[in-house]
């Protein structure tokens, strides 16, 4: 059954679009990110002009993000002291990461710096993530588990400001969310997406936060920034297309739903083995297409 | 439709005496496509009448656009868009059907006159450089436009009954840019062109489509807001009807 999408101008198949969601879906509940980085392109490649998947992507994860976070909320997973600095930084960080986009627009040279910048960033967060989680999988495995400290003390912990975040357990200064949150929101406003999968590796390894709490909190946070974001695009650009994003959220709704489920069933190590899997995969991806030559090398460019 | 189009045909056929003068008549099935939510292309049917038996060629051409276009090239091993190109006054869709290949029925020379098919399209870009690179440009847009279906090379044949009745199916994508199409119809005797008609074709949204398409770029603000609002509607409801079971 085909559906015509009024802003992108285009019909496509109503199953796979729901498909697509469902499947999105599913990573954000299990992973608490919001699956931009892996919707954005899956769309593009079915045929949505690339400003129309960004644009509507964003939209789509608040309501992925919402229906998440009041899932992990009863459950005391949600740090909302943690998400309100994250997000304080997060606005400054994509508030300067719109003004950049604007400068390397009139550059010319935008397609090729986005592709860049997931590519590093996939790239990096992934083999780091892959490497962390499969030592400690590989550890819980062949002993038996040792007495671990809840976070190594390094310089960090010497900045001043210092705030308790009682859910998190932690005791750390604010600077440091506040620059995680600053980081990946100009990160996420050049690359068009939440920053899920940024702001989670960070919340573990860099604020050393525990991995039940790191989902909510991302998610809780998540939801604040696609506001902002599908905001700013229907406004500037009118590249939020509702029925799509309808269809879309259909079908990651009730994704989230199952993915919830599925994650709160699976160790937390294993978990994170996966979602960095993931992450190194679509990074490899956008290398090969990179360095791979192109069907003709004349293209029509976007002129919305 | 046929029953329609066959009293249509008779209607023509009987205003003969009037037609007398005209070496042409056409006409197309529709003179509006309604893109609503279920569209899924659009079939046109042009059909006419000639006072003579002669060659076909019928031009559906979507209004001009600006295209800009990227030549890729390498960088250190990576694609990157090395030049632009505009093109001001593209046009948006172009297809044509024929009764015969274009060559067998058209002069070479008329052929480039009235513009006919793809090699000859009139596609004026906005920059300079040597002619053969703009035609290295030229030809990467028509290939560019061909990949997504909005150029058609002989998109379909034109079928004349007794030298004297012709019609032709032709298809529009489901992609296909909105705003007035015309199509052109042009005959042909010893590969020259003796008359022409056009017709306009209206493209547009119609309902909710169109609704939603006008919000969208007319109130954009209000469009982000209602967005936003659906969007977390549609998650508190989810999580509602999920918590139930």
């Amino acid at each position: 059954m085909q559906i015509y999408l009024p802003v992108a101008e285009i019909s496509l198949n109503v199953y796979l679009l729901l498909g697509i969601g469902g499947l999105i879906g599913v990573l954000s509940g299990m992973f608490g990110v919001g699956g931009g980085f892996l919707m954005t392109p899956l769309l593009m490649f079915i045929g949505v002009p690339a400003p129309v998947a960004v644009g509507t992507q964003a939209n789509s994860v608040i309501a992925t993000s919402v229906s998440g976070v009041m899932a992990h909320w009863p459950r005391g997973n949600v740090d909302v002291k943690m998400g309100m600095v994250l997000l304080a930084g997060g606005l400054i960080g994509s508030s300067i990461g719109i003004v950049i986009f604007s400068w390397l627009q009139t550059l010319g040279q935008i397609d090729f710096v986005i592709q860049l910048i997931y590519v590093t960033t996939l790239g990096s967060v992934g083999s780091l993530m892959l490497l962390e989680s499969g030592r400690a999988v590989f550890r819980r495995k062949r002993k038996a588990p040792t007495r671990r400290k809840l976070h190594q003390h390094h310089w960090i912990h010497g900045l001043p400001l210092k705030m308790r975040f009682r859910k998190s357990r932690l005791y750390i200064s604010a600077i440091v969310p506040l620059l995680v949150g600053f980081v990946v929101g100009i990160l996420s406003a050049l690359m068009g997406i939440g920053g899920g999968f940024l702001i989670v590796p960070a919340m573990i390894y860099i604020l050393g936060m525990p991995t039940t709490v790191v989902i909510g909190t991302s998610l809780f946070q998540i939801i604040f920034t696609s506001i902002n974001v599908t905001f700013l695009q229907a406004w500037e650009n009118q590249t939020v297309d509702v029925v799509l994003a309808l269809l879309l959220l259909f079908g990651s709704v009730i994704g989230a739903q199952i993915g919830t489920r599925l994650g709160a069933k699976l160790q937390g190590d294993a978990l994170r083995l996966m979602l960095a899997l993931l992450v190194v995969g679509v990074g490899l991806k956008l290398t090969l297409d990179l360095f791979s030559a192109p069907v003709d090398i004349y293209v029509l460019g976007v002129s919305y | 439709m046929i029953r329609a189009l066959a009293i249509a045909l008779l209607a023509l056929l009987a205003s003969a005496p009037l037609a007398r003068a005209d070496r042409l008549l056409a006409d197309v099935s529709e003179h509006l496509v309604a893109i609503t939510t279920g569209f899924d292309g659009a079939r046109i049917l042009v059909f006419g009448a000639l006072r003579e038996p002669a060659d076909l060629v019928v031009v559906v051409r979507g209004p001009a656009r600006k295209a800009v276009m990227h030549r890729k090239g390498t960088v250190a091993g990576v694609w990157v868009n090395t030049a632009t190109m505009t093109f001001p006054q593209a046009p948006s869709y172009y297809a044509y059907a024929s009764s015969a290949p274009l060559d067998e029925i058209v002069d070479p020379a008329e052929q480039r006159r009235l513009r006919l098919g793809l090699e000859d399209l009139d596609l004026e870009p906005s920059g300079r450089a040597s002619p053969n690179l703009l035609a290295e440009w030229r030809d990467g847009l028509v290939r560019a436009k061909e990949r997504i279906g909005l150029y058609v090379e002989r998109a379909a044949p034109v079928i004349i009954l007794g030298g004297r009745l012709f019609r032709s199916n032709l298809e529009l994508p489901t992609n296909v840019p909105t705003g007035t199409f015309l199509i052109d119809v042009y005959i042909f005797q010893d590969g020259l062109n003796v008359a022409a008609q056009t017709i306009p074709l209206a493209v547009s949204k119609v309902g909710l489509e169109a609704f939603l398409y006008n919000v969208a770029h007319q109130h954009s603000a209000l469009y982000g807001l209602g967005a936003i609002l659906i969007a977390l509607l549609v998650g508190w409801i989810a999580h509602l009807l999920f918590r139930r079971r």
